[in-house]
């Protein structure tokens, strides 16, 4: 039976039902300003167990990472430890006051200042700001960083950054942000950057290039060194976006091979909960040269020991956000890693780039797999069917829902047609992975063979398939009361 | 480790499926020399070992809970147990954006009731799934006001009474548009501040401010003159700032692409809107307000005064203070607006059998389609938080949310109506204030502090802290936290440092 839908809030307003009671005012009461009241307030009306209820129901509508296969690439769908959220929930830190006095606040500085150190130390760089709320944010805040430094050098002529085709849609959008140009270069025919395409790009208006390694297509850009050489021989920087980070964990330090900032998702490697898309939480790591530049305030302590502080470096290119980054997801990365450690580390690197060349190896028996390379954590399949010309990668990706499988990323990166991208991640174990290929076998013989099936999934969901065209027709973006 | 779900036996499957010996042969195109480093961090630990440890970390942080008074952008509220038990549970937490929405309707209803729930509190047309926090959205608003005007406008005015810290992450957004941030000069001109310039202990912001600055407007003041103004957050002896209403509606010119204006602002004062946006609409300039969503419970909202944007900081709406976040940026405007805004939304629609269900909408405006070209270079929202927001609400209802709006302003005024019986403190003296009022002390407001502090009172935020000029003022929060008791001992302890 398809799960129900439970009607809305307003639907299931009554007047006069109460759920939360607030305790009787104990002072005296003030008059408020009439000039300032307000007449009336149309908010739901229901009682707690109806909340209760009506939340949970609509939770089951969802798939997650702790009930479903969730392979969705370039998003690093792994395993949430229970330890994180109990650690994230102490009293000790949900309680305290983001204003609150430093000499009060000495547990969460420390925990602050051990993270930055620990992500230093995990991808080879010399400073870490924690401040950033998300990947976006990081990716804004590093080419900021860039442009902060080549305007203290006098250096203002630089206007270019260059992006490789394969990269997300936030590098483009976050380099207008910054008031750069945005310049995008091919990928050869191995998937990594076009290097003669690449060096035409390299002069002295070069601010800098924004590379995500590996890349979209799950590749490791080969020539890297020869890449961020070429950059800074024209006085460029080089952006790392780590997005891909968890394919490098204890395998590669993005800082030794020339990287000079790059952001963390700390949301995808370091296993907070993406939470439906959001908080994230997205620290910046930053070479010698440009550790000066980070956002302020990180926190310091005394080569002698002595209390934690906030302090700003020295050319900071300003604040991010309210207060300290989004705590909350710092302990849980913190947690992960210190019970990690560095084999640990080591071991979810090696496994989730294992599990991705063994999906891999089975699915290319099935799917055209465009780069015969061997990959890191993802790889790019095509929605192409032999003998099914009519069925397209969404539909694939929606038959899959009704085998209980969250679909991969379609349509990304773009320049793949047909693009399914494919990130297993080191939590699933090979007999997941197997049921993933025996249930896309099953579709793509139902591809052949009763198309319809999968022009019109799913059929097991709540809802069939849903019209985006009408929602952007109609604009219906709220109820009212 | 545990969450590796691989045996060796597996392990060696899978290899030979793949065609490769070992693990290590999978990362051949590592350049080799710096192939699997060493990571110089400690081994690995077991989770009780974890768990002490950051229990520890914990417990070094003093408590004070009941005692404290600080406010300054996050308060102490109450939070519902059902909140947190339900936001927790797994298929919220550990869902990722709903591009699949068939698989999603989850997060995508809950997104829609905090949508609906918000338009109704703001009193705006169109609310999105969030941003990161306060603070980014009052830059988002002003970097949306800036495109709205297609860089025609290029000047963002904004009151004194802006939380000093939401114009530094401003200045951080803006540094590298052709945007100036201007404030009022005193005599009511505009001045620049530029985008590089910055307030508070923490220095300067960003060196390199790529703003034109300076240009000034009919009556400015000298930049540098407007600057120490709003470094001063406005006048200290201004209480109301009601004239400051007047004055940016006469500041605001065909450069203005907006108004920010903070409501109740930082330092809690309440001010009627209801003439400003008609004065700023006739110029072709849009109004921003940012406002406190506790506030709304008793409020009339800024989309009935004509706002064009409303911006909010939703962490009272059932979200801890967690050392500073995750927090909720509130983003409210106008459907004639709404191509213009940054952010996710979620729209209404109908399935392939007529049914009702929920979508991502509007994704045009976005990154992933629009790159370049995108309103903003936001991905993410803060679903989690929006939906601690609406399970909030939904518990509240309108009389739970009246109650504690209520709750917060009546101690907040009798708290302030005690100390002002107090030798040398003084209050601001019209009474127009919510939840947070600035009290004027006979000696420096950090002295204070530290000395309640020992008492295990936090007494509220030393202003001192953001202006230099302010360095005997404390801003002091009451919420529905604070008993009468609370408020007495705090009274009490103000008037053993002062007297």
């Amino acid at each position: 039976m398809k799960k129900p839908i439970p009607a809305l809030l307003y639907e299931q307003s009554e007047p006069g039902r109460r759920a939360a009671i607030m305790p009787e005012c104990d002072v005296p009461e003030s008059a408020f300003p009439e000039d300032l009241a307000r007449d009336e307030l149309k908010l739901p009306e229901l009682s707690e167990p109806g909340v209760v209820r009506y939340f949970t129901q609509i939770s089951q509508l969802n798939f997650s990472i702790d009930t479903n296969f969730y392979p969705l690439g370039s998003c690093t769908m792994k395993y949430n430890p229970k330890v994180n959220e109990a650690m994230a929930a102490l009293p000790g830190f949900v309680g305290h006051h983001p204003l609150q006095e430093e000499s009060l606040s000495q547990g969460s500085l420390e925990l602050m200042y051990r993270l930055q150190q620990q992500l230093a130390a995990v991808a080879g760089f010399h400073g870490v700001a924690l401040q950033p709320a998300a990947g976006a944010q990081g990716e804004f805040t590093g080419i900021m960083m860039i442009r902060a430094y080549h305007e203290s050098r006098g250096d203002t002529d630089r206007r270019k950054v260059l992006i490789p085709d394969s990269a997300h849609g936030t590098n483009p959008a976050t380099v207008t942000m910054a008031g750069y140009e945005p310049v995008e270069i091919p990928s050869d025919e191995n998937g990594n950057v076009d290097l003669s395409a690449f060096e035409q790009g390299c002069d002295e208006t070069l601010a800098a290039l924004m590379i995500t390694n590996p890349n979209t297509l799950g590749l490791f850009e080969e020539q890297i060194e020869e890449v961020t050489r070429l950059v800074h021989e024209c006085g460029g920087l080089v952006y790392g976006d780590g997005a891909n980070m968890n394919a490098l964990l204890g395998t590669l330090r993005p800082g030794d091979v020339g990287i000079d900032v790059m952001h963390f998702n700390l949301h995808k490697t370091f296993s907070t909960p993406h939470g439906g898309g959001g908080p994230g939480a997205g620290p910046v790591a930053a070479a010698e040269v440009l550790t000066p530049f980070l956002p302020g305030p990180i926190v310091a302590r005394d080569e002698d020991g002595g209390p934690y502080y906030f302090a700003d470096p020295p050319q900071t290119i300003g604040r991010l956000k309210l207060f300290n980054g989004n705590f909350g997801m710092l302990v849980r990365a913190f947690t992960y890693i210190l019970m990690h450690g560095d084999s640990g580390i080591r071991e979810l690197g090696e496994n989730a780039v294992l599990n991705a060349n063994y999906l891999k190896s089975r699915i290319e028996k099935l799917l055209p797999v465009k780069f015969k390379r061997g990959c890191m954590h993802e790889f790019v399949a095509s929605g192409k069917i032999q003998g099914a010309d009519d069925v397209h990668t969404m539909d694939i990706a929606k038959r899959l829902l009704d085998y209980g499988m969250h679909a991969p990323t379609v349509y990304f990166p773009l320049i793949v047609k047909e693009a399914l991208m494919i990130e297993p991640t080191e939590s699933e174990n090979k007999r997941t992975l197997d049921a993933f290929v025996e249930v896309l076998e099953t579709i793509i013989n139902e591809a052949r063979e009763t198309p319809e099936l999968l022009h019109n999934a799913p059929h097991e969901m709540p809802l069939r398939r849903l019209d985006e065209v009408k929602a952007v027709k109609d604009l219906v973006l709220c109820m009212r009361g | 480790m545990a969450y590796v779900a691989n045996t060796d036996r597996d392990r060696r499957a899978m290899l030979e499926s793949i065609g490769v010996n070992s693990v290590a042969d999978l990362f051949k195109d590592i350049p080799e020399e710096h192939r699997f480093p060493d990571l110089e961090i400690p081994p690995p630990l077991s989770e009780l070992d974890v768990t002490r440890e950051i229990e520890a970390l914990a417990e070094r942080n003093a408590r004070v809970s009941g005692m404290s008074f600080l406010g300054g952008g996050a308060w102490n509220h109450f939070i519902p147990r059902a909140v947190p038990n339900l936001a927790s549970r797994a298929e919220f937490a550990t869902a990722y954006t709903p591009y699949q929405p068939e698989a999603s309707q989850g997060t995508l209803q809950a997104m829609f009731e905090y949508q609906s729930m918000l338009c109704e509190l703001t009193g705006m047309e169109v609310v999105n799934a969030s941003h990161y926090d306060g603070a980014t959205s009052v830059a988002e608003a002003a970097l949306m006001a800036y495109n709205a005007a297609r860089g025609k406008r290029t000047r963002i005015l904004v009151s004194g009474g802006l939380h000093p810290q939401y114009r530094r992450v401003m200045q951080t957004y803006l540094q590298a548009m052709d945007v100036e941030l201007a404030a009022l000069a005193p005599g009511g001109g505009a001045g620049s501040g530029g985008a590089g310039s910055g307030a508070g202990r923490s220095g300067a912001a960003g060196g390199g401010s790529g703003a034109a600055g300076g240009t000034g407007s009919a009556g400015a003041g000298a930049p540098a003159a407007a600057e120490a103004f709003h470094a001063a957050g406005g006048s200290p002896q201004d209480p109301v700032g009601e004239a400051e209403l007047k004055q940016l509606a006469a500041a605001a010119d065909e450069n203005t692409a907006c108004v920010i204006v903070q409501n109740p602002d930082f330092f809690g004062r309440m001010r009627n809107l209801a003439d400003l946006a008609e004065e700023l609409h006739a110029k072709g300039v849009l109004l921003v307000v940012h406002t406190d969503p506790i506030y709304l419970g008793l409020a009339r909202p800024p989309g009935a005064d004509g706002a064009d944007i409303v911006t909010g900081e939703g962490q009272p709406l059932g979200i801890d203070l967690s050392f500073g976040g995750p927090y909720l940026g509130i983003f409210a405007t106008t459907r004639k607006l709404v191509r213009r805004m940054p952010g996710r939304l979620v729209g209404q629609t109908t399935d392939a059998d007529g049914n009702r269900g929920f979508v991502l909408t509007l994704n045009t405006r976005e990154q992933h389609i629009r790159r370049e070209k995108a309103t903003s270079n936001i991905c993410t929202n803060q679903g989690l938080m929006a939906l601690r927001a609406a399970i909030y609400l939904a518990l509240m209802g309108p009389v739970g949310l009246r109650e504690v709006a209520s709750l917060c302003y009546h101690k907040s005024h009798y708290a302030a109506a005690e100390i002002d019986k107090l030798k040398g403190c003084a209050v601001p003296d019209d009474n127009r204030f919510f939840k947070e009022f600035v009290v004027e002390l006979p000696r420096s407001a950090s002295e204070v502090v530290s000395e309640l502090t020992q008492q295990g009172i936090s007494p509220g935020l030393d202003l001192g802290r953001y202006f230099e000029p302010r360095r005997n003022q404390l801003l002091v929060a009451v919420t529905e936290m604070n008993t009468r008791d609370d408020i007495d001992a705090l009274v009490t302890a103000l008037e053993s440092v002062t007297q």
